[in-house]
C-alpha cells in the first residue's frame, strides 16, 4: 500500500473547516426542520414564544384526505407540481435539449454557436431579470402576442388564462441548456464511424436516431431526467411570474411551502411540508443512484 | 370596505370573534358579482393577476378608468404629480375623493353613513431592552410636534398626532379631518394574515365566476373556522 502523504490527524485538521460549514449550514438546518415539523411553532402569537410539541398533527393536517385536493392545499399543490414537472422538465427541457443536441451533432458553424449561446444565456441570466423580461413577453400587449398577431393569431392573455402553460413554457426556455449540453457531450463521445456505417447501408435519420443514438444515450437520458426533475420540483422562479395565482392555479409545491411558512408564518406546518418534499426528493435521488449504478454494472 | 358599508367588520371587536357568515357578507359578494360578472363594470383581470393594482393605477392615470377605491396612498404615491410612478401632472385639477357610502345612510359599520379602513405604522419598546428610559426619551423626541412637523416637510402623511396637519394639501387635510374619524383598522391578531388570504380568495372566487356568492361564503366559513377554531367564530343567520 502506498504511504499516505498526510497523517490521519493532519488530514482531519485540513478537512475541519469544511466539515464545520457542512454541519452548520446543512446538517443543523436539516435536523432543526425535522424537529420543528413536530411543533406548532409560529412567528407571531402565543406559539412563537412557547411552541408546543404536537407530534404528527402537522402531517395529519397535510394529508387530511377530506380537504387535501382543495385549492391551496397540499394535494392540489402536488398535482400542479406533477403537471409542471412533466410539462416543463420531462417533455419541455429534455425533449428540446435532446432535439437541439441531435440536430447539431457533429456539425460546426455559426447557427450552432448562435443556438447554443442563446440557450446558455437563458440558463445563466439572474432570475429577477428573466422574470421581468417574461412578464413583458407574456403581457396581453407583449412581444409574444405581437408575433402571434403578425401571423394572424388572436392575442391571448397568457398569464391570466393559461397560467400553468405559461410557467411550463417559461421553465422550458429557462432550463433547456442543461439537457442540451449534457446530450451534446454524450453524443460527441459516440464514434462517428457508427453513423457513417449506417449511412453506407442507407439508414434513414429516424432509424439512425432510434437504433444507434437512443440506445447509446440511454443512461445519459436517465441522469438528465432525474436531475432536471429534482430541480424543477424545487424551483421557485414561477412565483416571480404568477405569485402562485390566479386563484392558486400555479401554486406549485415550492410556492405552497413559501406561503405557509413566510406569508402565514406557520413555521411548524411549513417545516412538515419541507420534510415531505425532502422525502419525495430523496426517493427521486435514490432512483437516480439506483439507475446510474445499474448502468455502471452493465457497461463494466 | 364594501363589507363595512353593508354593516359590519370581518371581526367583532367586542365579542373578540370572527364573523364568518352573515347577510352582510353575502350582500358584499353579491355586489362584487354585480360589478364584475353581471354588469362588467370592473376589470376582472386586475383583481386576479400579480400586478393588477399597478395596472389599475396606470389606466387611471391615462384617463381610462373613471373611479378606483383607493386611499390617501394613491394620492400622495402613484399619481403624485412629480414623484409618482404614474404621475398625473394635472392631478390637483382632475382627481378628487368621494367618501365611501354605506349601503343606506346609517346602515354602515357602527351605524355610520360613510365607512373607511386604515393601516399604518407603530413603534414599540422592546420589552427586553436594558434602557427603557432612554428608548422612551427617543420615541418622545421622535414624535414631538416639532419633529413630526419637520418630517411632514420631507414626507407629508396623515400622522398619528391630531395637532400636526398635512401642509399645503387640501385633499390630504380633508381625508385626515373628515374620513379618519370614521375609519377602522384590521384586527391586529396573529391569525389575521391567514384570514386575510381567505378574504382575498373569497373575492377572487366571485370575480372569476368560479363560485356563487353563497358557495364562496360557505367555503370562507369552513376555512376561517379551521384557522381560528369553532369557539372564535360568529355566524349571523341569513334571513
Amino acid at each position: 500500500m502506498q504511504k499516505a502523504i498526510l497523517s490521519r490527524e493532519l488530514s482531519l485538521l485540513f478537512l475541519a473547516p469544511a466539515l464545520v460549514f457542512i454541519a452548520l449550514f446543512l446538517l443543523y438546518p436539516f435536523f432543526s426542520i425535522i424537529q420543528m415539523s413536530f411543533t406548532n411553532q409560529t412567528l407571531v402569537g402565543a406559539n412563537a414564544i412557547n411552541p408546543q410539541n404536537v407530534g404528527f398533527q402537522n402531517y395529519v393536517e397535510l394529508f387530511n384526505t377530506k380537504d387535501w385536493m382543495r385549492q391551496g392545499e397540499m394535494g392540489h399543490s402536488l398535482w400542479l407540481t406533477v403537471q409542471f414537472v412533466i410539462g416543463s422538465a420531462l417533455i419541455g427541457q429534455a425533449m428540446l435539449g435532446l432535439g437541439i443536441a441531435t440536430a447539431f451533432n457533429n456539425r460546426k458553424g455559426l447557427l450552432r454557436e448562435i443556438v447554443f449561446t442563446l440557450a446558455i444565456a437563458a440558463w445563466i441570466i439572474p432570475d429577477v431579470v428573466v422574470a421581468f423580461a417574461w412578464f413583458a413577453y407574456l403581457d396581453p400587449e407583449g412581444t409574444l402576442n405581437m408575433m402571434l398577431q403578425a401571423i394572424g393569431i388572436q392575442p391571448l392573455d397568457w398569464l391570466f388564462d393559461y397560467p400553468m402553460f405559461s410557467i411550463i413554457l417559461f421553465n422550458t426556455w429557462r432550463g433547456t441548456a442543461f439537457s442540451m449540453l449534457l446530450f451534446s457531450s454524450a453524443l460527441a463521445s459516440i464514434p462517428p464511424s457508427y453513423m457513417e456505417t449506417a449511412d453506407v447501408i442507407g439508414a434513414s435519420p429516424w432509424q439512425k436516431f432510434r437504433d444507434i443514438l437512443l440506445p447509446l444515450l440511454r443512461r445519459y437520458i436517465a441522469t438528465d431526467l432525474i436531475l432536471i426533475t429534482l430541480w424543477t420540483f424545487n424551483t421557485f422562479t414561477p412565483f416571480l411570474l404568477t405569485g402562485g395565482g390566479p386563484i392558486n392555479r400555479t401554486n406549485v409545491i415550492s410556492i405552497y411551502t413559501y406561503s405557509v411558512g413566510l406569508r402565514f408564518f406557520e413555521f411548524g406546518k411549513a417545516s412538515a411540508i419541507a420534510v415531505v418534499v425532502m422525502l419525495i426528493n430523496l426517493v427521486l435521488a435514490s432512483i437516480y443512484l439506483f439507475v446510474s449504478r445499474n448502468q455502471q454494472g452493465k457497461t463494466a | 370596505m364594501a363589507l363595512l358599508g353593508a354593516g359590519h367588520h370581518v371581526y367583532d371587536f367586542d365579542e373578540a370573534k370572527w364573523i364568518v357568515s352573515s347577510p352582510a357578507i353575502l350582500e358584499t359578494l353579491e355586489l362584487f358579482k354585480t360589478i364584475y360578472i353581471d354588469e362588467g363594470l370592473g376589470e376582472v383581470r386586475w383583481q386576479l393577476v400579480q400586478n393588477g393594482r399597478d395596472l389599475s393605477f396606470e389606466a387611471f392615470s391615462k384617463g381610462e378608468v373613471a373611479m378606483l377605491v383607493e386611499g390617501d396612498y394613491f394620492w400622495r404615491g402613484p399619481i403624485a404629480p412629480e414623484t409618482g410612478n404614474y404621475a398625473m401632472a394635472n392631478r390637483n385639477e382632475v382627481v378628487n375623493f368621494a367618501m365611501m357610502p354605506a349601503k343606506e345612510p346609517g346602515s354602515g359599520y357602527r351605524g355610520q353613513d360613510f365607512v373607511s379602513a386604515s393601516g399604518g405604522t407603530g413603534y414599540v419598546l422592546n420589552p427586553n431592552t436594558a434602557h427603557p428610559d432612554l428608548a422612551w426619551q427617543l420615541l418622545t423626541y421622535m414624535f414631538s410636534k416639532d419633529s413630526v412637523d419637520a418630517l411632514q416637510v420631507l414626507q407629508p402623511r396623515i400622522r398619528a398626532r391630531t395637532d400636526v396637519s398635512v401642509p399645503n394639501d387640501e385633499v390630504m387635510t380633508r381625508i385626515a379631518s373628515e374620513v379618519l374619524p370614521l375609519s377602522t383598522i384590521r384586527p391586529q391578531l396573529p391569525e389575521y394574515n391567514q384570514v386575510s388570504a381567505q378574504i382575498q380568495l373569497m373575492t377572487e372566487r366571485i370575480v372569476s365566476g368560479e363560485m356563487t356568492p353563497m358557495e364562496a361564503m360557505e367555503a370562507y366559513d369552513a376555512a376561517v373556522t379551521e384557522i381560528v377554531g369553532e369557539d372564535n367564530v360568529i355566524r349571523i343567520p341569513l334571513d
